[in-house]
């Protein structure tokens, strides 16, 4: 039994699991340690050993065999109605979280602009006094405290509200990342091997 | 793009829209891959043939359903585990019996019998590792898959691949240790 402490990420090595610092690791501890070198070579002779259990032997040709599955074809079976949306909703995610961002940026910008308007003292009297209550021109100096604060809140929650859609965008993005590798490795395989 | 370098892809959408055409070159690209694996799983190679048919109509029949996100490969071999696992329920009983060795027709019968049996070893200490632990060692050690890809073909996280392929190994070894000392 290998007691090394490095026992445990040696068949990951062998597996060619290890990467960068993890691999160099690895390879300098193979260098001085012993128990770990047999280990490996045991694995290496494991693996030989199960090659020479040969493969099948196919009884009929690629194009027979595929022909002979064709021929037994059923109907498919429908997704779920409900994948099938989650996927389209996933496939249009990022269209609606930017579709999203842009939207609120909307708002805030259109409510910015009335606010402007209505400080340079153009007739927006019916908007405030119906809505939002907010400061005018010749009001006392605590409306335009409050006007600040006001601005300061929403730029807080625009920050926020940008943040949370870019968060969402960053993750939808990995996880498109990670299935484009996949189907990068996929690529690669057939290319490789049929 | 001329149909040898249709990405799987590509075939599998087509597939999916119930093209047959594409579906029957997604057959020949993995027919060799998927007959393997059954045949690993199950150590029979008509058992392996009629696994691999059934693999592929099942992969028919759910490609509706299959996401585009994975590798097809591995959700393919996921079928095709199922599939062995399945035919072997269903014959155990025979299972016992071995394949026909391989005709021993080379110059030299001793070294061609040795080989034989040593391979009949190996396929049945194969054979004994519980299912589970075997799916994984036949992806990795006959397919060459990662610990990734064998994650998602088997739906298990990266660990568990780790401590069956382990655990797999080990037994392999002890079932195998006279034919690893003799090489």
């Amino acid at each position: 039994m290998n007691e090394c402490k490095m026992h445990e990420r040696l068949m990951a090595y062998y597996d060619g699991e290890l990467t960068g610092a993890a691999l160099s690791k690895m390879e300098q501890h193979l260098l001085s340690c012993e128990a770990c070198q047999a280990e490996l070579k045991q694995m290496r002779n494991l693996s030989s050993l199960l090659q020479t259990a040969p493969a099948a032997v196919p009884s009929v040709s690629r194009q027979r065999f595929a022909a002979q599955v064709v021929l037994q074809l059923g109907p498919q079976s429908q997704p779920p109605v409900a994948r099938s949306v989650l996927r389209l909703a996933w496939k249009w995610m990022p269209v609606g979280l930017v579709a999203a961002w842009a939207f609120v940026q909307a708002i805030f910008v259109v409510a910015g602009v009335v606010t402007v308007l209505g400080d340079l003292g153009l007739p927006l009297d019916w908007l405030w006094q119906t809505a939002l209550d907010l400061p005018l021109p010749g009001r006392p100096a605590s409306s335009w405290l409050a006007l600040g604060q006001g601005v300061v809140a929403w730029l807080w929650l625009d920050g926020v509200i940008t943040l949370a859609l870019g968060g969402l965008f960053l993750g939808w993005t990995a996880s498109w990342l990670v299935g484009r590798r996949n189907h990068w490795v996929e690529k690669g395989v057939n290319n490789g091997s049929l | 793009m001329t149909e040898q370098t249709q990405s799987d892809l590509m075939l599998v959408q087509a597939a999916q829209s119930g093209d047959r055409h594409a579906f029957n070159e997604l057959v020949c690209r993995h027919r060799s891959g998927v007959v393997n694996v059954v045949y690993r799983m199950c150590g029979d190679a008509e058992l392996a043939e009629e696994a691999a048919q059934e693999a592929f109509l099942r992969a028919w029949q759910h490609l509706p359903s299959y996401n585009p996100r994975y590798a097809f490969r591995s959700w393919l071999y996921r079928i095709a585990v199922n599939a062995a696992l399945d035919v072997l329920r269903r014959v155990r009983p025979g299972l016992e019996e071995p394949d026909e060795l391989p005709h021993p027709n080379v110059i030299q019968p001793e070294v061609a019998l040795e080989s034989a049996q040593r391979a009949e070893a190996v396929r049945k200490a194969v054979l004994a590792l519980p299912p589970a632990c075997r799916a994984v060692v036949v992806l990795r050690e006959y397919e060459g898959l990662s610990y990734q890809e064998i994650s998602a073909a088997l739906g298990i996280p990266v660990g568990t691949v780790m401590s069956r392929l382990s655990y797999g190994r080990c037994q392999l070894r002890l079932a195998l240790a006279a034919c690893l000392e003799a090489l």
